[in-house]
């Protein structure tokens, strides 16, 4: 067969055309699944750390309504959670009436690092929890950059 | 008839196309079927985590009825219904908690609208109910005490099969405690 000098490289423009929306197709696809792997992986890691900080929420609320144990007379040294026993920071102003004590700590729960911050006050609400869960261990939490925080706040 | 000189121009021509294919056609195939994998994954996991966090909010909406039944002035036991130290199955529709024999939990089930054992009051977990089909999805759950009898460890472990030979997993757990004076 002969071909005439127009149609000279027509199969290549062709076959480049096809190929580079072809390309473009996939690339599309794999753009698309790859947000939806880590929506899915996100949305998992983030209930890790939700039940953390829940959990460390639970524990601050137990050591309180139980045992009284952030006095601002007497503050505690460490609180048990989890099975370990953590030192509490406590900061007690000197006066109570307008600064509330603050006591903070925090603890690991299967890996996954939960920090406390108890807060006694003297108006309402005389008792705010804070908790912030993570979903890495207690020394990555600032370094590692798949880190993933929630956090739970209650008042009493 | 082709002239000498185009000769062998036509065996490149034709290698080129081949090669174009190749890279063009079959490239993009591959990734497309692992990507469907991958967005089968992404599927699973996302009702996987949140069947782990039903099985969660179950144990715990059990618990919080209990201390709701101590603020009414009816002594009750916290951790009243939640099955300790053994593995078990639940229905958050009933708050159902059955224990599975043999340290075995069969798959969950579904009638297309809720993932369960059987219609409400379902105590057979182990067969299944005309009008529900057998999911990929299994859960379990293990309720432990870390520090009897205050406080317990509620483990809820779901498993999926992503393919016939793969199977994925993740445990959420949670600290539950016995932050209402019960009496025990």
């Amino acid at each position: 067969m002969r071909r005439s000098k127009r149609e000279g490289g027509f199969t290549l423009l062709m076959a480049i055309l096809v190929s580079s929306l072809v390309l473009t197709l996939g690339i599309a696809i794999v753009s698309v699944v790859r947000k939806s792997v880590m929506l899915s992986s996100i949305g998992r890691e983030s209930q890790f750390a939700f039940y953390a900080a829940d959990s460390g929420a639970e524990c601050a609320m137990y050591w309180d309504l139980r045992h009284q144990l952030f006095s601002t007379s007497s503050p505690p040294a460490s609180v048990d959670c989890n099975a370990q026993t953590v030192p509490v920071d406590a900061t007690i102003p000197g006066s109570f009436s307008t600064q509330p004590s603050i006591f903070t700590f925090a603890y690991e729960l299967s890996g996954r690092c939960v920090r406390l911050r108890v807060e006694k006050r003297h108006s309402f609400p005389h008792t705010v929890i804070h908790a912030d869960g993570f979903n890495s261990r207690c020394v990555e939490v600032e370094t590692n950059v798949r880190s993933l925080e929630r956090s739970v706040e209650w008042y009493y | 008839m082709i002239p000498r000189t185009d000769k062998a121009f036509t065996l490149i021509e034709t290698l080129v196309a081949i090669s174009f294919l190749t890279i063009a056609i079959i490239a993009p195939m591959s990734v497309a079927t692992q990507s469907l994998a991958a967005a089968y994954y992404a599927r699973d996991q996302v009702t996987a985590f949140h069947l782990a966090q039903e099985a969660i909010e179950t144990v715990r909406h059990v618990r919080d009825g209990n201390i709701l039944l101590n603020a009414q002035g009816v002594q009750t036991d916290l951790h009243n219904r939640i099955p300790i130290d053994s593995l078990f199955v639940l229905d958050t529709r009933n708050d159902a908690m059955i224990q599975c024999t043999g340290g075995i939990c069969p798959p969950l089930k579904t009638d297309g609208l809720f993932y369960a054992y059987g219609p409400v009051g379902t105590t057979d977990i182990n067969s299944t109910p005309s009008g529900w089909v057998e999911t990929r999805f299994t859960r379990e759950v293990l309720v432990t005490y870390v520090d009897a009898p205050d406080e317990i460890r509620v483990s809820a472990t779901v498993r999926w099969k992503t393919s016939r030979y793969q199977e994925r997993s993740f445990t959420l757990t949670e600290n539950l405690y016995r932050w209402v004076d019960d009496g025990t």
